[in-house]
């Protein structure tokens, strides 16, 4: 495998030849190639049309302090190879552009925005100019993620430059939805353009729940900085602090004693679990199936309760430390996970049982909110969206990471793209975590729970990730003079898929519209940061 | 239509009159002073991400001070201290009427350090 990488890498740089400034190792699995920023868009079409590689995560970093430039970062994932190559471009701040490569790779659409509103690198030929990140009251000459913009500034807002999609024909009814929901839900603003029930067009503001976690984050120790990568998001605590964690040692060259990595694999599928009943339980909302809303709800709060008998923790806060983990569990925990689970299995499958029979419950989930394969792929969409689409992308089998290279398990794929592929695909998750939860616990090796990190060296960068519940997260990082964060890039399952969302809705009814999004599953929190 | 009405009658209300029972053993709740040896070694401060713990001292007495208000129940400072002066208690009931309850603080004694400093 080493020397098919290797051979794999040359024949690759010599297809690109002189488009290629220089190619470097950095860690065993990530090669980072410099390449000139007009060379950006050939380079990268070339890496994702022709050499089949999956945009993994884009960073654009503010690197002036130490050589002068900016920095974006390109980061391709070969699955195939489990290995990165990662496209660098340097950028002059006196001429802060480049060509944008967003025309021809959809997916990179969001990522160029937001260098754009938060480093003020402007894509050229980019196809949507309108600010993603910072709304448009936010000044138009102001980035936050520069270094020399203080953490304390406060910026005076102006007249807002907010757009929407225009309709000329009186046909169509624009129906603003949001941010303020009618329910405890996250902020976000939808505007739809209908044709009578028939929804055109919709366009999702998000970014409402923007906090600057990343310009918080600079200068922070990495060990408090762990505290903030858990609390990025709610529900997916436990997968953002193993990827912030992942990269931390990756920088630091660190393999985490092996009990703590199967420990790391049992919480992060208890967290599965937890997400996925609950998500199959508020489907049934989405069409007022109230036996499955309550049955759902109790399902996961007897998994919660299970989590803080656990690991001190509903959410599963406190579980990761760097190095390893915090908690550890004995044989009656053990013994209470097991029977725990052997009651939400059997609960659980009554549960489905009774949703895939009810006839009204299965007309509304079939054949809407269809995510087509090529969408989800132009878009990169990842998780459980991706894989109902028939798009098989699991981290956890493409890129393993904890103990996930240790226990055998199986990924769901289903080709409809509808919202039953989608809660098909939660359902067949929950027994295959259940019965990796259990072969976890009855192959857990003994030994420390966790090893101590060396000084990391400043400015090296490494790359954490996590298949998350609603699926992989990859937090960036580059460490900074004194164990502190120079720059931290956290991208979720959600701000890869909420592009998709909008897609998948064309063409369906407006009440179907809460169902598809609940299908999705997206949070906001983990999105806006 | 049949196995929906037996479902929710096996089920039953799960929802009855919730007792305040106690939380799990492993709850990370209120932290309390179990000591009152302090090595002032500032492991607890330093390590506090929400700097909920304030140390002070004076001559061979240390005031250690906790709020609850900022406090995040992480239980990091029980980690690293070496006299054990904190400790987490599965305690969850923190309402009060009067907002200065929620500072506790302890009079300790200087006491050396034992160890190297633990790890964080």
């Amino acid at each position: 495998m080493e020397k098919t990488i290797k051979q794999w890498l040359s024949r690759m740089k010599q297809q690109l030849g002189n488009k290629v400034r220089s190619m470097e190792q950095n860690g065993a699995q990530e090669t980072v190639m410099l390449v000139e920023k007009t060379e950006l868009p050939d380079v990268c079409y070339f890496l994702w049309h022709e050499k089949k590689g999956r945009l993994f995560t884009m960073v654009g970093n503010d690197e002036r302090d130490i050589h002068g430039f900016f920095a974006l970062y390109y980061v391709f994932s070969f699955d195939s190879f489990r290995h990165f190559i990662t496209v660098k471009t340097l950028i002059d701040p006196l001429d802060p552009t480049f060509p944008s490569v967003a025309v021809q790779l959809p997916a990179a659409n969001w990522y160029e925005r937001e260098v754009k509103d938060l480093l003020g690198l402007r894509p050229q030929g980019h196809p949507d100019p309108r600010p993603l990140i910072l709304h448009g009251d936010w000044p138009e000459d102001l980035h936050p993620l520069r270094k020399d913009f203080p953490l304390d500034r406060h910026a005076p807002r102006v007249q807002s430059r907010e757009a929407f999609m225009p309709y000329d024909s009186e046909d169509v009814t624009e129906i603003p939805v949001g941010p303020i929901h009618a329910g405890i839900i996250e902020p976000g603003h939808f505007r739809f353009g209908a044709v009578g029930d028939t929804i055109l067009h919709l366009d999702a503001r998000l970014f409402f729940t923007h906090r600057g976690l990343e310009k918080a984050s600079e200068g922070m120790p990495l060990a408090k900085a762990l505290f903030l990568a858990e609390r990025v998001c709610g529900v997916c605590a436990l997968s953002h602090s193993v990827a912030f964690a992942q990269a931390v040692e990756r920088i630091g060259e660190v393999t985490i004693p092996p009990r703590a990595a199967y420990l790391r694999t049992l919480f992060l599928e208890l967290e599965r679990l937890y997400n996925h009943i609950g998500d199959v339980g508020n489907v049934c909302a989405g069409f007022g199936f109230a036996v499955g809303i309550s049955q759902g709800a109790r399902l996961k709060e007897i998994m919660q309760q299970l989590n803080e008998h656990v690991a001190g923790h509903r959410y599963l806060r406190g579980v990761v430390r760097l190095g390893g983990v915090r908690i550890d569990i004995t044989e009656r925990e053990k013994e209470d996970i097991v029977r725990t689970l052997a009651y939400v299995k059997k609960e659980f499958q009554e549960l489905v049982d009774l949703l895939f029979s009810h006839d009204i419950a299965m007309n509304r989930m079939a054949t809407t909110g269809v995510l087509r394969l090529e969408h989800a792929n132009d878009l990169e969409v990842v998780g459980v969206a991706a894989r109902a689409s028939g798009r098989s992308v699991d981290i956890r089998r493409d890129q393993p990471y904890a103990a996930y290279d240790q226990v055998p398990f199986h990924v769901p794929v289903y080709e409809a793209g509808d919202v039953l592929a989608r809660v098909r695909i939660r359902v067949d998750e929950v027994f295959e975590s259940i019965a990796m939860i259990e072969q976890l616990l009855h192959s857990l090796p003994s030994g420390d729970t966790f090893t101590s990190l060396p000084p990391l060296p400043p400015y090296r960068s490494a790359m954490g990730w996590c298949e998350s519940p609603r699926g992989e997260t990859v937090h960036w990082l580059m460490v900074g003079p004194d164990q502190t964060i120079y720059r931290y890039r956290i991208r979720s399952a959600t701000y890869s898929n909420w592009p998709a969302v909008p897609l998948a809705v064309k063409g369906n009814i407006v009440p179907d519209f809460p169902l598809i999004n609940k299908s999705f599953e997206l949070c906001y929190a983990c999105c806006d940061r | 239509m049949f196995d929906l009405i037996r479902k929710i009658w096996r089920t039953k209300t799960v929802t009855k009159t919730e007792l305040f029972t106690e939380a799990p053993e492993r709850f990370r709740g209120k932290p309390i002073f179990t000591s009152n040896e302090c090595t002032g070694c500032q492991a607890c401060t330093t390590s506090c991400p929400a700097g909920a713990i304030t140390l002070q001292q004076n001559d061979d007495t240390i005031t250690v001070s906790l709020s609850y208000t900022t406090c995040i129940f992480c239980g990091i400072c029980a980690e690293v201290c070496e006299t054990n002066i904190i400790e987490i208690t599965n305690e969850y009931r923190l309402a009060t009427k009067n907002k200065n309850e929620l500072t506790v603080s302890q009079q300790a004694t200087l006491a050396k350090l034992l160890t190297a400093r633990k790890e964080v």
